[in-house]
């Protein structure tokens, strides 16, 4: 298995263990929040463990290790918060004053509140968010986020005079400051979307804004940044660390701490190491030697919650011959005792998947797979039979080498033992080369894509995108007209509910045809030092970095 | 010392094929690596046409090989060393990461020679006594003892249960947070020039000269300073001079494990990348070292024994 998205890992899930304890300190009648909490403690200093980040350029950051800096560096338009379900939403910021269609999704006002500035004290205005999002865009200037203003995405108007690499349109003219007040930022897209959707594509990936002098010299913002977050860079970063400390000027609601510092480590193993010998506070993300012994060595700083966005999956080219029998498919499915294989290899850090969206998104979590998705070798190998037996009578799985070879080996031995048929795995020594091989074609009949996916945001339309016909890393091919039209529905249809129905009705449409299934999906798996408090790891594998607290300082 | 000068000239000409083949086979194979750098780097779920034609053509990634190389090459003549997919010039990595690798290949240096020959020459004068048994035993366990396992142990038992030494970083600073994987890094290399060493030193004690000098009733330890080290130390020099630069080069696992920011960790997650600018530039900068020290270590030859001539 492997992501198939930009971020190399991500994380997730609801720390509320921690947030309901919390709640219970309080005897007296009066209200009580995390942070009037007796151990909501301001000060101190805390490390989290994050790998090397290719950047921290806003404009440019495209993975988990960036956004986490920005995201304390930075206040940008929305936040992702758990609602009362427990799932997680679009929520516009301290910053944000409201987000409005002046018609029916095409055109929108997004209005800020006055008063944040960035540390070098240039005001945060609707202007600042024209011009960093041009920048963005302008293909020009090569930045990863460009994409999320293209037609498969936002789809603002005006795009295509800006985004090529020869293009030479300086801004797009679906964007604009409101003619009398500059702090409103006005958006035409060429097509209508929802609110829900026109918020969460701007909030995952988010583009923070950027000051003029960032726009104007990247190179030295990728040393230090200049933000308008609760936290600041003091100092370059270097290779080892990057350091931020409390924003005295901040004009939203101020971190606890005194400071964080981002410990780079480009061996995950060592974070434990680290960890445990009380160098570290925190990692988001435990690395696999800390799965086995993790919750015994750290107890109640550890969480291990179900519902992070992101899945692996089992694809079948739709052209193939050998998987061209749809019980042969399921067969394959139910051959696999996967709940086995996650107790075995991942300690139950992963879990056994019954749909594409899990319930830490507005309207998922339901079990949509069903009977197919259980394991049950028994009638897996009866289902074969009837359908004739395998064609070929051999199996081939995609796994590349330093990913997840013990899972899929143990697939694989499953597979041979349940259905008595032929599998071996066909191994890639990285991700650009298994990538290489799905997109030239090469694949043979009898090819099980094994791939992962990881969600930008919380919707359920972000976790099926992948298997809409015009998906760029759609690689089985998938092509389902009735999907793409239930997904672009659900994209405009204004009423959350209605949405959401969509959106499922697309999904049960993926599985009902069964070229591709989950397999097993992953949990948030973090840990702490006891040293910090009110740790909560959002499904995106964002870490709540201004609520935590110091409780020891020295 | 005009003929030491010459000598030194006609080895630095060599330098100049052995930089142009280098480059061009470390480049090679970074170009015949499997996968487009490009996916690695950024193909999500949305690929970004207008960023990736955009890398295309800044790293001309387009171009057939020996184009893409003689591209780079202009570059580097016009003192332009190249730069990550993200904009970080290489010349800067290599100011920023190499004073630490070579910190942490000095201090595993020092080790290195002062424990190896220190030991070395211990065992080699009592030996077939315990401390020479025991020092034969220990070096043949440091030498069978992959040096990833060493390095996991050690930061175990004495970063994380001990405490004596920093787990992982260098933010404590040098000495502390280096001597623990300068330790590891050097252990392997310890091994071999304390058996050298000893073995080196015991034939020169048994040969006629020493006897000679015995037999004149000079000293022990002038006898072992002037003589026999002296003597015996060419084959060490020469190992230890060649191990220098492999330690610089060999620190990819080490600053993995410990954390150490250094070149190793940089070519690491460049090779990852498919960053081939970047692997070329650091690989020949380690391999000039490399035929830098060498070239010490033989001018040293004539210091320690001057018959050996430079022609």
């Amino acid at each position: 298995m492997f992501t198939k998205a930009r971020k190399k890992f991500t994380i997730g899930g609801v720390a509320l263990a921690s947030a309901l304890l919390l709640g219970s300190c309080s005897s007296s009648g009066t209200d009580t929040d995390a942070s009037s909490s007796p151990s909501a403690v301001s000060g101190g200093t805390y490390s989290i463990a994050i790998e090397d980040p290719q950047t921290i350029v806003p404009t440019d950051c495209y993975e988990l290790y960036c956004q986490q800096v920005l995201s304390a560096t930075y206040t940008g338009l929305f936040t992702f918060e758990a609602g009362e379900s427990g799932a997680y939403e679009v929520t516009p910021s301290e910053l944000t004053n409201s987000v409005e269609t002046t018609d029916d999704g095409k055109n929108w006002e997004i209005t800020l509140n006055p008063g944040f500035t960035f540390t070098n004290d240039e005001k945060v205005t609707a202007s600042t968010f024209v011009d960093t999002w041009n920048y963005t865009a302008n293909g020009g200037n090569g930045q990863q986020l460009g994409f999320v203003f293209s037609p498969s995405y936002l789809n603002v108007v005006g795009y295509e005079d800006v985004s090529g690499p020869k293009t030479t349109g300086e801004t797009m003219s679906g964007l604009a400051v409101a003619k009398d007040d500059d702090l409103t930022i006005e958006v035409t897209l060429e097509k209508a979307l929802s609110p829900e959707i026109f918020q969460n594509f701007l909030a995952g990936p988010q583009i923070m804004p950027m000051p003029t002098v960032g726009l104007k010299d990247p190179k030295a913002f990728d040393k230090q940044l200049i933000g308008n977050g609760p936290y600041m860079m003091a100092e370059p970063r270097t290779g080892q660390e990057i350091k931020v400390v409390k924003n005295p000027d901040y004009a939203g609601t101020a971190g606890l701490a005194d400071g964080v510092d981002f410990r780079v480590y480009e061996n995950k193993q060592t974070m434990w190491a680290d960890l445990q010998g009380d160098n570290l506070d925190l990692i988001p993300d435990l690395p696999n030697n800390a799965l086995s012994s993790a919750s015994s060595v750290l107890g109640d700083r550890y969480v291990n919650d179900p519902g992070a966005l992101s899945y692996s999956f089992y694809g079948f080219a739709s052209d193939s011959k050998t998987f061209k029998e749809k019980d042969v498919r399921i067969a394959i499915s139910k051959a696999i005792n996967w709940s086995e294989i996650n107790e075995k290899i991942w300690f139950d850090t992963r879990s056994t998947a019954t749909s594409f969206a899990p319930d830490t998104i507005p309207g998922g979590g339901t079990d949509l797979c069903g009977d197919k998705c259980v394991f049950d070798a028994t009638a897996a190998k009866s289902l074969l039979d009837g359908a004739g037996g395998l064609p070929g009578g051999s199996v081939e799985i995609g796994v590349i080498a330093s990913d997840s070879k013990d899972t899929q080996t143990a697939a694989c031995n499953q597979l041979q033992t349940n259905l008595g048929i032929k599998c071996s795995l066909k191994t890639f020594s990285g991700f650009g080369e298994y990538l290489d091989f799905l997109s030239s074609g090469d694949a043979p009949d009898n090819f099980i894509y094994a791939l992962g996916w990881v969600a930008d945001h919380p919707t359920i339309q972000a976790m099926i995108t992948i298997f809409e016909s015009s998906n760029f890393a759609n690689d089985i091919q998938y092509s389902n007209a009735e999907v793409d039209r239930l997904i672009a529905e659900g994209n405009v249809a204004s009423d959350p509910t209605t949405q959401q129905q969509k959106w499922v009705e697309a999904e049960q449409l993926i599985l009902e045809d069964f070229y591709a299934y989950p397999y097993q999906m992953r949990n948030t798996v973090a840990g702490w030092s006891n040293r910090i408090d009110n740790v909560v790891v959002n499904p995106l594998g964002m870490i709540n970095i201004p609520k935590i607290s110091v409780t020891e300082q020295s | 010392m005009a003929i030491v000068g010459r000598y030194a000239a006609r080895r630095g000409l060599q330098f100049v094929p052995v930089f142009f083949g280098t480059t061009f086979l470390v480049y090679f194979l970074m170009f015949a690596l499997p996968g487009d750098p490009l996916a690695n780097l950024s193909v999500g779920k949305q690929a970004n046409p207008a960023y990736l034609a955009y890398l295309q053509e800044q790293f001309n990634l387009d171009d057939p090989f020996f184009v893409q190389y003689l591209k780079y090459l202009g570059g580097i003549f016009t003192g332009d060393l190249g730069q990550t997919f993200r904009g970080q010039s290489v010349a800067e990595i290599f100011v920023e990461r190499f004073p630490v690798t070579l910190k942490l290949a000095l201090t595993a240096f020092v080790f290195e020679a002062l424990l190896g020959v220190g030991i070395g020459v211990w065992a080699a004068l009592r030996k077939g006594r315990f401390i020479d048994n025991l020092s034969l035993a220990g070096s043949l366990i440091l030498i069978s003892i992959p040096v990833f396992v060493l390095g996991y142990v050690a930061q175990w038992l004495f970063g994380v249960k001990l405490g004596w030494f920093p787990v992982a970083g260098i933010s404590a600073g040098w000495p502390m947070a280096y001597i623990l994987p300068a330790i590891v890094l050097a252990a392997l290399s310890l091994a071999y020039v304390l058996r050298l060493t000893r073995q080196s030193l015991l034939e020169t004690l048994n040969s006629d000269f020493i006897r000679t000098a015995r037999a004149k009733g000079l000293p022990p330890w002038t006898i072992l300073r002037k003589y026999g080290l002296r003597n015996s130390l060419i084959p060490v020099v020469t190992f230890l001079g060649a191990d220098l630069a492999a330690l610089m080069g060999g620190a990819v696992v080490i600053e993995g494990i410990f954390n150490v920011p250094g070149i190793g960790q940089q070519l690491y997650s460049s090779i990852r990348l498919g960053e081939a600018v970047v692997v070329v530039g650091l690989v020949t900068a380690l391999v000039i070292i490399y035929l830098l020290v060498n070239l010490l270590v033989d001018l040293l030859y004539g210091v320690l024994d001057p018959r050996i001539r430079y022609e």
